[in-house]
């Protein structure tokens, strides 16, 4: 299968992939976010980029696209396939306005000299989720990308269940260590094999993580971690032999692991800062990265502000009864139109529905209230859909035979708690920064949401629950994997580096549960309802 | 329902307040108005077992519980301020500093009678025996958010060992993740999974 080379702008990612995939597929490869909300099959009409040059448009091209767009290139990103090297422009215009807020403009990635030949691998170590890119170093080009669950999931869904287990159990740093190298290798290994290349051309890693982590990966001691005053054992970016860190593949390769900012804010929020650059906007800007342990940065005009919010995980689907992650058979949208008949949904593959994923999740609470079923305090009325169950009361997604399900699945009182608990950490969490920082909803210029989850959320419905501050929805700008972007810089780049270091003693941590009057923020912004807690 | 309690139950703030103080200057006892904010609260506490209300509604009862309270207090004091059910020591352990769950404890027990010290968050396991030996305690209540704190659990009730009173103590732990194995496992009598059951076993741990 040939491969094509794709540059995306204006984040100025490259990739090299088989010329079967589409744009869009190219795009989340990369980790980038571009609209859709059809899983890819031409329907919403909302995965529209520029394209140079543009092939032929395609039917569902001319169904959704004016004419004069599509003289302009504008074309879907799913409809076509990468049959030759490709520039695409996602339109972004608020957040190129960022890239090219100071000296540095979208495209200069600041590639270190003499890597020719060379490759790296650049990882994005999440508490759920591990995603590793491998680079050719010479031309910072994306030729492989792998991704797998933290195996350490198994001892427990969020950072201070596994700071607990490697402090309780007698080999418990040891076994949580262990297990992720092997995973690490496994990844090196598909990817090197997948691209056709030996470990000994590998010379580069670059990890990003958050601090428990970036502990756990190191071995190191994790007891001022999990308690009060949450402190890192180490801030500083660290540069070590593959080998020595315990890898079994890439021995030789120097792994560069990004800086800490604070016990629970990590090298992982450092590159998400570093990739928007955050440091250089001349706007105001609120980041949020939603995971199981969210991390919120505010730039005011390049003066950085971070904190972390415990939202727990259920966004990820883990606390939810029918929930599930996003892949196949799961609901990734729901609307209401007429709460008195089944709720239309969309699910990833076009499959027989098996759960809810994410992004569903926020849909269901927003349409929920919406519909007049889930009061602003989260309580849920009786309704024609809303059935008794022996943990309560519960809305009826579908029954068997309806939108071709096999089974019942249902969203529970329980999970509106669930997801107001969630959402009410990552608003007081935001709320607090903006305070402290002395800024209100109308100054926030834009709002990137990062991580997949914002990838795929409905932004209506996410300010509609009250998820995000109430600003416009056009201000709303999903980025896509912005600490996987800053982990692609830190493995090609020294410069990055040095500003990296930078920017992590430059941003100021606010320790949100010492606010004074956090239980009231809190409480309030569990609320369903797109109002700002203070 | 008496209008103070339908007060307390609807989470009317300024009501409350404004029928405590009414009632007061009418000269009614005192013990009466209590008896009426904690009915209140119980209600409070049942609407929030049945999933009718959540942390907000549980929180703002306990602002408007505990304001009542302060203007209640004073004259309480006079008329001797009835029978208390028992003294309770609560906290949140050494390395944790989350407190909202602990407040909500705090003032239902208040509500129903019990005497309580609340010594804060971050609080030193020698901090909490100290408390204990000084007012006679017979019921300590440890509070941790985070699943690291169970460690801190275990080594406060230890140093009561030490100290010599764990015998005269009862001990109930709350916040995430506590359950059975916990309980075994840091030594405490019993767990608590929101602030209306931590009443119970409180009750319990004096009958």
């Amino acid at each position: 299968m040939p491969k094509k080379l794709a540059v995306f702008e204006p984040s100025g990612l490259r990739i090299k992939i088989d010329a079967s995939n589409t744009i869009l597929d190219a795009a989340r490869e990369l980790g980038l976010q571009i609209s859709s909300e059809c899983a890819g099959r031409g329907i919403c009409g909302k995965c529209f980029v520029t394209v140079e040059p543009a092939a032929n448009p395609s039917e569902a091209d001319i169904t959704h696209l004016s004419e004069i767009d599509r003289l302009r290139g504008i074309r879907l990103a799913c409809q076509h396939e990468l049959q030759t090297d490709t520039r695409v422009v996602i339109p972004q215009a608020a957040q190129a306005k960022i890239l090219m807020g100071g000296t540095a403009s979208s495209m200069e990635w600041n590639i270190d000299q003499d890597l020719t030949g060379q490759k790296g691998i650049a990882i994005d170590l999440g508490t759920t989720t591990i995603v590793a890119y491998l680079l050719d170093m010479e031309n910072g080009i994306q030729i492989g990308q792998a991704a797998s669950l933290n195996p350490q999931i198994i001892y427990g869904e969020d950072v201070m269940s596994r700071i607990a287990h490697a402090q309780k159990e007698e080999e418990g740093k040891r076994t949580l260590k262990d297990i992720v190298l092997r995973k690490l290798d496994e990844l090196i290994k598909d990817l090197a094999s997948s691209a056709n290349i030996s470990f000994q051309e590998i010379t580069r890693l670059s990890i990003v993580g958050n601090p428990a982590m970036h502990h756990l990966l190191l071995g190191l001691d994790t007891h001022s971690l999990g308690r009060s005053p949450y402190e890192p054992v180490i801030r500083d970016a660290l540069n070590l032999k593959s080998e020595g860190m315990g890898l079994t593949t890439a021995r030789d390769a120097s792994a560069y692991f990004a800086p800490n900012i604070a016990g629970f804010v990590g090298g992982d929020t450092a590159a998400f800062i570093l990739s928007q650059r955050l440091d250089m906007t001349d706007q105001i800007v609120l980041g949020i990265d939603i995971g199981t342990n969210g991390e919120i940065v505010l730039s005011v005009r390049g003066d950085l502000f971070c904190c972390s919010a415990a939202a727990g995980s259920a966004f990820e689907g883990a606390t939810i009864k029918h929930g599930m992650r996003g892949q196949e058979g799961a609901i990734e949208h729901v609307s209401i139109p007429n709460p008195d008949e089944a709720p239309k949904i969309y699910v990833i593959g076009n499959v027989v529905p098996r759960g809810l994923c994410g992004s569903a999740i926020v849909d269901i609470v927003a349409q929920l209230k919406a519909s007049g079923i889930v009061e602003v305090g989260g309580q849920m009325q009786g309704s024609t859909r809303v059935v008794e169950t022996d943990e309560g009361r519960a809305y009826l997604i579908t029954d068997p035979d309806e939108n071709g399900a096999d089974r019942r699945i249902v969203f529970t009182q329980k999970d509106v708690r669930q997801v107001q608990l969630a959402k009410g950490a990552i608003l007081a969490g935001a709320s607090i920064l903006m305070e402290s920082a002395g800024i209100g909803v109308s100054d926030i210029d834009m709002l990137l949401l990062a991580g997949a989850f914002g990838t795929y959320i409905d932004p209506r419905n996410a300010l509609a629950i009250g998820l995000l501050p109430p600003i416009d929805q056009e201000r709303v700008i999903p980025v896509g994997n912005a600490a996987g972007e800053g982990a692609k810089r830190l493995l090609l780049s020294t410069r990055e580096r040095t500003l990296i270091e930078k920017v992590v003693k430059k941003t100021n941590y606010l320790e949100l549960a010492r606010y004074e009057n956090f239980d009231k923020i809190f409480v309030r912004s569990t609320l369903l309802e797109a109002k700002m807690p203070l | 329902m008496n209008e103070l309690t339908h007060a307390l139950a609807e989470l009317e703030e300024d009501n409350v307040q404004e029928l405590v103080e009414k009632q007061i200057a009418q000269g009614r006892e005192p013990m009466q108005i209590l008896d009426n904010l904690k009915e209140g609260m119980d209600i409070v506490g049942k609407r929030f077992s049945e999933n009718e209300y959540f942390l907000v509604e549980l929180v703002m009862s306990a602002d408007i519980f505990n304001k009542a309270l302060e203007i209640l207090q004073p004259k309480l004091l006079k008329t001797q301020s009835g029978e208390k059910k028992g003294k309770v020591v609560i906290g949140t352990v050494k390395g944790d500093i989350h407190y909202i769950g602990k407040n909500l404890v705090i003032a239902f027990l208040k509500s129903n009678g019990f005497e309580v010290y609340d010594l804060g968050v971050d609080v030193a396991p020698e901090t909490f025996v100290a408390k204990i030996k000084e007012t006679g305690a017979t019921i300590l209540a440890l509070s941790g958010l985070i699943t690291t704190t169970h460690d801190v659990m275990r080594e406060t009730i230890e140093a009561l060992s030490t100290a010599g009173i764990r015998g005269k103590v009862k001990v109930m732990i709350g916040g995430c993740d506590v359950n059975q194995e916990v309980v075994d496992r840091t030594g405490a009598d019993a767990f608590g999974r929101d602030a209306v059951s931590a009443v119970e076993i409180a009750k319990d741990f004096t009958t």
